[in-house]
C-alpha cells in the first residue's frame, strides 16, 4: 500500500539509514536527506575497537548500512542538503522545500526526522585545557586515530605511555544544562582503552568516572577484561582541572576519595569522554514541524508508549535526535520509525490492514549474494511464547499489521501489576486476530522460518500442534534477590522492589515493623548487574521517590548509579535533593537482622566521619544505619526452563542464559535463526520501556518476513545434491542458523532457501562436497585464484578494507596479491587453501571479522580451524606452514589490511618459490 | 559405521613412490560420514600429492573420483573406463572397499589410504568412539545395552576389575569403565539381578575360529 507513497528521511546516520532501508523494503520509495557530503553520520568516522577478539562497539553496523542503502535502488539520495520549509498538503501530505546546492519541493506522506545529535564542545570547559595542550584529545579526535591505525604516539606527537579517559564532559552536567547521561560513553571509553593498550600494550589506562554505565551486550564482561587483561584502572573522580606540567605532560587534578583533597596525576594523553547534545537543526526542524522538544532540547515523544511518534500526523522521530543512544539502538529505532510509519498509514486507510511488501535481501544488517529469485508460500500466523506485556504488546503490533496470531502461555507480569497491563490484557482479548493458548508450553520445534511446525503441550497433556511463519519468544525472566542478599529473603522488615509495584509504593510494609517514634528509615539496596541496572535503578529511585513523598528517610545503596535512561538523572538529583543518601559502595553491604534491622556499608566516598544523615552511626568508618525497612532489587534472571527452550528451538543463548546471542551483528531482538525473534524480560531487557521497542521491532520484522504470506526469496542459499549427501548431518550441527535439517522423504539434509543466510559454511563443512553455494561455488572460487599472494577477504569485514587499500596500493603491490571474495570467511573450504597453492600462489591468507564478531556466528572460528589445517597438511607436504595466515581486519582498517598483506609478502619473498624447480 | 583415519601422509608418499599415476578413490558412505574418505578428503589428498610432487619439481597425474560404495561390485564397476591409466589406485574406503577394487581388478595396484579403525558412533562432531567389535555373539540383552567386549580396554566378561577408580578405567583417565557404565543403567532399569548369573567363558569360534567369516541366506541368493 506504500508503493505510491514517498517518505522523506533527514539525516542519514545509522537512524535515518535503518529506517530508509526499512522503509525501502516494506515498498515504500524513500528519499534520504543528508545535510552533510556523505551518508554515515557522526558514527562513519569511527574505529571498529576490535582487538583480537571483537568489543561489540558495533561500528561494523555502520558499514553494512552504508552499503545496503546506496546499493538499493528504492532510496533516492539527496546530499548536501537540508530541509528548510514544508508546506502541508490538503490530502494529509507534506511538501518539502529541500535546499542544498539546488533547490527541490518534495512531495510526501511522512517524514522521519533522524537529524543526530551534537557532540559536546570540549573547549566549553576551558579547565580541562581542550586546544591548549596539544595532550588533551576528544574521543572524537581518538576515534579518528583509531581509525587511521598506526601508531597512536605517532599520531598524537608523543608518547603515550601513560593515558587518562575524563568521562562526563558534557553530560551529568546541570550546570551547563546538560542534565543527562550521554548514555554511550562509559562503553566507548571502555572499548577505546582496550583498542589503546591492545596497539601499545605497555599503555597504562587509567579512567575517571562517576560511574559506569553498563549498556550493550554483556557490558559486566567487557568491564572485567578491561580490568583484568587491560589493567585498566577506574577512578571514581571528576577531575576538575587539566593543566601543563613541566615537562610537556599533562596534570589531572582529582579529588581523592578519602578526604576530599585535591590530588594530582600525570599523563601523556589525556582523553576527554564528550558527551551527546542535541542536534543543531534540531529547534529549527521542531519549529517548523511544530514538535515539542524535551527540557534539554531533543525531541520530545508525544506518546511514551511510542517513542517515534510526534503527535503531529506523518511526523517521526528517530536516533539521537530524541535522545542518546548508542549505535544498535539507533538502528532499531529506525526499523521502529519506519512500523510507525507503516502503522499510522494504516489507520489513515481505517479498516484495512497493512499491505506488506516485502521485497528480498533487506534483512537487516545483511549483505547477499544474489541467488535465483523465488516465491515461497508461508504461513503468516506468528507465534507468540509467553504471554508477557511484550509478548501481548507484539501480538497487538502484528494484528495491526494483518497478522493472526497465537500466544502461548501463561500471562506473566514480573514487574508487579500497572494499568498498562490491564489495558493491554483486554485489547488482547477482544482482537480477533490473537489467540490465546494459556498453560501451554512448546515441547518441539519443526520446520523453518515461514513453515514453522509447532508442538505445544497444553494443560492436562494435551498435544496440538501450530502452525507458524515466524515465532517471537517473550517468556520474561524470573526475578531473585542478587547473590549477596539471597539469604534475606523472607525475613521480617525486608521485601523486594518488585512488591511495592511501579508506583504506589505500600510503605506501610515498614509501618508494622516499626520501633515506635522518631523517624521512618528505608534502605534500598540496588546490587544489580551492570545491564540490567538501568532499568532496575529507575524503579528505585522512584520508589525513593515515593518514600521520600511519604516522609520517609531514605538511603540507596549501590556499586553504581546507573541514571543512563532518558530522565533518570533528573530524577536521581532530585531523589537526592529531597534528602535521599546515595552510598556507592565497593564490598556487598552486611545487613545485620536482629530484633532491629541494620545496615553496615562502607561508602569509600565519604569515609569516616563523613556519615550525613543524623540517623547513622559511625563504626570503624562503616556506616550503620539502623533501618526499618530494607528494600533489596531483584536482580533478573532467565527463567528456569530458557535452557530447555532454547534447545527446542535450536537458538543460542548468551553469557547469562538469557535468549540474546552474545554476537554484536544480530540486533537486539533478532535470533541466529531466521524467523525466530526474542524479546523483552527473556533477552535480559528488564525495563518495560525497552520491552516495548522490542515488541514493536521483532512484530515489524516478522510482519515484514512472513505477513503477505509469501516470502520473496533471491538472496543466494546453500543447496544439497540429495544424491551426494550421505546424511552425515554435518550440515545439520554445524549451520550456525540452524537452516539445515533432514529431509525424511528423500533421505538427504535439506537446507531452507528462507532460512538460510548464504554463509557457506555448511558447504565448506560437508565431506561429501554435496553442497554448494550460489553465485560461490568452488568453481567461481577457484576460477578468481592467482598464481600471486593470494587473500581470502570476508565480504563484511576485510573485503571493504581491502577495496580501500587497493586503491591506494602501489601498483607492483597490487599486481602480486589476488583478492578472493567471500562470503564470509567460513567458505573458504581446505580445498580453496591448498588448491591456491597448486595454482601457483606464493602465500595465501584468509581475513575477516575478529573472534566472536563474524557476521554468521561462527564462520569466521571454522575459517581459522581451517587455517591451521592446511598449516598442518602443508608442512606434511614440505612447504612451509607459515605461507598460510589468519587476520582479523574490521571493516574500516584498511590500514591494518595493508600491513596484513605486506607481511604476508614479507614471509613469501622471504622463503622464496614454494615450486623449487617452477622457479628455476 | 565404520570408522576409519587418513595413514599420514609420509606412509602415503613412500606407498607411492615410484607412481606418476595416480587414482584417488573416494568412499561415498561409511568413511564420508566419519570424515576420512568422502569427496572432499579425496580432493585434499589429491591436491597434497600434487603439491609434494611439484615441490620436488615432478610431475604426476592424480586423478579423483568417488564412488556411492566401495564394497559393491556395481559401484566399483564405474571404475572401469579410467582405472587402468593409472600406476596405482590409492582407495579411501575401509579395507573393505581396498578389498574389492583390488579383487575387481586383477593386475592393478590397490592401496590403502586410511586406517580402518572400528565399529562406531560419532560421540560428537568431530569426535569418534568405537562400539562393537564384531565378536559375532552379541551379549548386550544381559549388560544394560553396553558392550563389555568393545568397551571394556581389558574385554572383561565377569567385570569390573580392580583397576576401575570413580567411574574411570585405569587405562586413561578419559576412559570411562565400561563394567561401572553397565552397574549404573542395570541399576536405572532395576536389573542388578542379572549380574548375579555369572558370564561362562566367551565362545570365540563365533569370532575368528575357522578363518574369515561368512554370513549366508539362502533365501535372498539368486
Ligand atoms: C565520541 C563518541 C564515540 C561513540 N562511539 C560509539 C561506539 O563505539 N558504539 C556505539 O554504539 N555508539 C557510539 N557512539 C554513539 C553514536 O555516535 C550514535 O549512537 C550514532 O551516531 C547515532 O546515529 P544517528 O543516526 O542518531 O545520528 P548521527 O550519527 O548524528 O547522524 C545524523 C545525521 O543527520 C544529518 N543531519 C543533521 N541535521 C540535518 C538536517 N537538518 N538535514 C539533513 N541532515 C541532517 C547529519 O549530518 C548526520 O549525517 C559514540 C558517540 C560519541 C560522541
Ligand atoms: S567487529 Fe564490529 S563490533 Fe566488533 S569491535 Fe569491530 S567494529 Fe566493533
Ligand atoms: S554435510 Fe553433506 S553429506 Fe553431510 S548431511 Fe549435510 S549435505 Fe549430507
Ligand atoms: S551454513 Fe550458512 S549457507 Fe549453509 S545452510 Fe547454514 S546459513 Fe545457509
Ligand atoms: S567400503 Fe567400507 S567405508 Fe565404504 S561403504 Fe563399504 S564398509 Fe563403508
Ligand atoms: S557383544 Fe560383540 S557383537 Fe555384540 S555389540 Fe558387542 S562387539 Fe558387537
Amino acid at each position: 500500500m506504500l508503493e505510491s507513497s514517498r517518505v522523506v528521511v533527514v539525516g542519514a546516520g545509522v537512524a535515518g539509514m535503518s529506517a530508509a532501508r526499512s522503509l525501502a523494503a516494506a515498498g515504500a520509495r524513500v528519499t534520504l536527506v543528508e545535510k552533510g557530503g556523505r551518508l554515515g553520520g557522526m558514527a562513519a568516522d569511527y574505529a571498529c575497537k576490535g582487538t583480537d577478539r571483537c568489543n561489540k562497539c558495533n561500528v561494523c553496523l555502520v558499514h553494512e548500512l552504508l552499503r545496503d542503502v546506496k546499493s538499493r535502488p528504492d532510496i533516492g539520495i539527496m546530499t548536501g542538503c537540508t530541509v528548510d520549509g514544508v508546506a502541508v498538503l490538503s490530502s494529509g501530505g507534506y511538501v518539502l522545500k529541500v535546499g542544498g546546492r539546488e533547490r527541490h519541493e518534495v512531495e510526501c506522506s511522512a517524514v522521519v526526522l533522524a537529524t543526530g545529535f551534537e557532540p559536546f564542545h570540549a573547549s566549553e570547559r576551558p579547565e580541562l585545557g581542550y586546544g591548549v595542550h596539544p595532550a588533551v584529545v576528544t574521543a572524537l579526535d581518538l576515534e579518528k586515530a583509531l581509525r587511521d591505525g598506526r601508531g597512536l604516539g605517532e599520531k598524537f606527537g608523543r608518547s603515550i605511555g601513560r593515558v587518562a579517559f575524563v568521562q562526563c564532559v558534557g553530560s551529568r552536567d546541570l550546570q551547563r544544562g546538560r542534565g543527562y547521561c550521554s548514555r554511550v560513553c562509559c562503553m566507548y571509553s571502555l572499548r577505546m582503552a582496550r583498542a589503546v593498550r591492545h596497539r601499545n600494550p605497555s599503555a597504562e589506562v587509567t579512567v575517571f568516572h562517576m560511574d559506569f554505565q553498563g549498556a550493550g551486550k554483556d557490558p559486566g564482561d567487557l568491564r572485567r577484561r578491561a580490568e583484568t587483561e587491560d589493567g585498566v584502572r577506574f577512578v571514581r573522580a571528576r577531575p576538575s582541572e587539566v593543566a601543563l606540567a613541566p615537562d610537556g605532560r599533562v596534570v589531572v587534578w582529582f579529588e581523592d576519595m578519602d578526604g576530599g583533597t585535591c590530588r594530582p596525576a600525570e599523563f601523556d594523553l589525556v582523553v576527554l569522554a564528550v558527551g551527546t547534545g542535541p542536534g543543531r537543526d534540531t529547534r529549527t526542524l521542531a519549529d517548523m514541524f511544530g514538535l515539542g522538544l524535551d527540557e534539554f532540547g531533543f525531541f520530545a515523544p508525544a506518546d511514551p508508549g511510542d517513542e517515534a511518534t510526534t503527535g503531529v500526523p506523518g511526523v517521526f522521530v528517530a536516533g539521537t535526535c530524541r535522545g542518546p543512544r548508542d549505535i544498535a539502538e539507533s538502528v532499531a529505532d529506525g526499523e521502529r520509525a519506519a512500523l510507525a510509519v507503516l502503522r499510522e498509514e494504516a489507520a489513515r486507510r481505517a479498516g484495512q490492514r497493512i499491505a506488506l511488501s516485502l521485497s528480498a535481501g533487506t534483512w537487516p544488517g545483511r549483505r547477499v549474494l544474489r541467488g535465483q529469485p523465488e516465491t515461497i508460500e508461508v504461513s503468516s500466523t506468528v507465534l507468540v511464547l509467553g504471554g508477557t506485556v511484550e509478548g501481548m504488546e507484539a501480538a497487538r503490533t502484528l494484528s495491526d499489521l494483518g497478522c493472526r496470531t497465537v500466544i502461548v502461555g501463561e500471562e506473566t507480569r514480573p514487574d508487579g501489576d500497572s494499568g498498562a497491563t490491564y489495558t493491554l490484557l483486554a485489547r488482547v482479548d477482544e482482537d480477533s486476530s490473537i489467540d490465546v493458548l494459556a498453560g501451554g508450553c512448546l515441547v518441539r520445534l519443526d520446520g523453518q522460518a515461514g513453515g514453522f511446525r509447532a508442538t505445544i503441550e497444553g494443560p492436562g497433556g494435551l498435544v496440538s500442534e501450530i502452525g507458524a511463519g515466524a515465532l517471537i519468544v517473550a517468556t520474561g525472566y524470573r526475578r531473585e534477590f542478587p547473590e549477596a542478599a539471597r539469604g534475606l529473603a523472607g525475613r521480617a522488615c525486608v521485601v523486594g522492589l518488585s512488591e511495592l509495584g511501579e508506583s504506589g509504593v505500600p510503605w506501610a510494609v515498614g509501618e508494622e515493623h516499626r520501633k515506635g517514634g522518631g523517624g521512618r528509615r528505608a534502605v534500598i539496596w540496588v546490587g544489580v548487574r551492570p545491564d540490567t541496572a538501568r532499568a532496575i535503578f529507575r524503579q528505585a529511585i522512584s520508589a525513593a521517590l515515593s518514600a521520600l513523598a511519604a516522609g520517609w528517610e531514605v538511603y540507596v545503596l549501590c556499586p553504581e548509579v546507573a541514571v543512563a535512561g532518558t530522565g533518570d538523572e533528573v530524577l536521581y538529583l532530585e531523589a537526592r535533593r529531597q534528602g535521599a543518601v546515595f552510598v556507592k559502595y565497593e564490598e556487598e553491604p552486611e545487613v545485620q537482622a536482629g530484633s532491629a534491622l541494620r545496615v553496615l556499608v562502607r561508602d569509600p566516598c565519604l569515609g569516616a566521619g563523613g556519615a550525613a544523615a543524623s540517623a547513622t552511626t559511625d563504626v570503624s568508618g562503616l556506616l550503620a544505619i539502623d533501618a526499618d525497612v530494607l528494600v533489596v532489587a531483584e536482580e533478573a534472571y532467565p527463567p528456569p526452563d530458557a535452557s530447555e527452550l532454547a534447545r527446542v528451538l535450536r537458538v543460542n543463548t548468551g553469557p547469562l542464559g538469557f535468549f540474546q546471542d552474545d554476537n554484536v551483528n544480530l540486533l537486539p531482538v533478532l535470533t541466529n535463526r531466521r524467523g525466530i525473534f526474542t524479546i523483552g524480560g527473556c533477552r535480559g531487557a528488564t525495563g518495560v520501556a525497552d520491552a516495548m521497542v522490542d515488541a514493536h521491532v521483532a512484530a515489524y520484522l516478522a510482519a515484514r518476513l512472513v505477513g503477505t504470506g509469501n516470502l520473496h526469496v533471491d538472496w543466494a542459499t546453500a543447496r544439497v545434491d540429495p544424491d551426494k549427501c550421505a546424511l552425515c548431518l554435518t550440515c545439520v550441527r554445524t549451520c550456525p542458523h540452524r537452516a539445515a535439517d533432514v529431509d525424511d522423504e528423500v533421505r538427504a539434509a535439506r537446507i531452507s532457501r528462507a532460512a538460510c543466510w548464504g554463509c557457506g559454511v555448511c558447504a565448506s563443512e560437508c565431506p561429501g562436497k554435496a553442497i554448494s553455494l550460489e553465485s560461490c561455488s568452488d568453481d567461481e572460487i577457484l576460477a578468481s585464484v592467482a598464481p600471486a599472494v593470494t587473500a581470502f577477504c570476508c565480504d563484511h569485514s576485510a573485503l571493504i578494507a581491502a577495496e580501500a587499500t587497493m586503491a591506494v596500493l602501489p601498483t607492483d603491490e597490487a599486481a602480486g596479491l589476488n583478492i578472493v571474495a567471500v562470503p564470509c570467511t567460513g567458505k573458504v573450504d581446505i580445498i580453496h587453501l591448498l588448491k591456491a597453492f597448486e595454482r601457483g600462489a606464493e602465500a595465501v591468507m584468509v581475513a575477516g571479522c575478529f573472534d566472536e564478531g563474524c557476521h554468521f556466528l561462527s564462520g569466521n572460528r571454522r575459517a581459522r580451524l581451517r587455517v591451521g589445517q592446511a598449516a598442518s597438511l602443508l608442512k606434511a607436504v614440505g612447504i612451509e606452514p607459515e605461507r598460510v595466515r589468519f587476520y582479523h581486519i574490521g571493516p574500516d582498517m584498511s590500514a591494518a589490511f595493508l600491513e596484513a598483506v605486506q607481511e604476508t609478502m614479507q614471509v613469501a619473498r622471504e622463503l622464496g618459490p614454494v615450486m623449487r624447480r617452477r622457479a628455476g | 559405521m565404520i570408522v576409519a583415519e587418513r595413514k599420514s601422509l609420509d606412509e602415503i608418499l613412500a606407498m607411492l613412490q615410484g607412481c606418476s599415476r595416480v587414482l584417488v578413490v573416494g568412499c561415498g558412505t561409511c568413511v564420508t560420514v566419519c570424515m576420512a574418505g568422502g569427496e572432499k578428503e579425496v580432493g585434499v589428498l589429491a591436491s597434497l600429492l600434487r603439491l609434494a610432487a611439484q615441490r620436488e619439481g615432478r610431475t604426476v597425474e592424480i586423478g579423483e573420483a568417488t564412488i556411492e560404495r566401495q564394497c559393491e561390485w556395481e559401484f566399483v564397476d564405474e571404475l572401469a573406463p579410467a582405472i587402468r591409466r593409472y600406476d596405482a589406485v590409492l582407495s579411501m574406503g575401509c579395507g573393505a572397499g581396498v578389498q574389492t577394487i583390488a579383487q575387481r581388478f586383477g593386475g592393478v595396484r590397490v592401496l590403502p589410504a586410511l586406517n580402518t579403525k572400528f565399529i562406531g558412533i560419532p560421540e560428537k562432531q568431530g569426535m569418534w568412539v568405537e562400539m562393537c567389535l564384531g565378536c559375532g555373539d552379541c551379549v548386550l540383552d544381559r549388560t544394560g545395552g553396553i558392550c563389555p567386549i568393545a568397551r571394556c580396554s581389558k574385554g572383561l566378561l565377569n567385570g569390573p576389575c580392580g583397576g576401575s577408580q570413580g567411574g574411570k578405567c585405569e587405562v586413561s583417565k578419559d576412559t570411562d569403565c565400561a563394567w561401572q557404565l553397565i552397574y549404573d543403567r542395570l541399576a536405572s532399569l532395576g536389573r542388578l539381578d542379572l549380574l548375579e548369573t555369572e558370564f561362562a567363558p566367551k565362545d570365540w569360534s563365533k569370532n575368528r575360529d575357522g578363518g574369515p567369516r561368512k554370513v549366508l541366506r539362502e533365501e535372498v541368493m539368486l
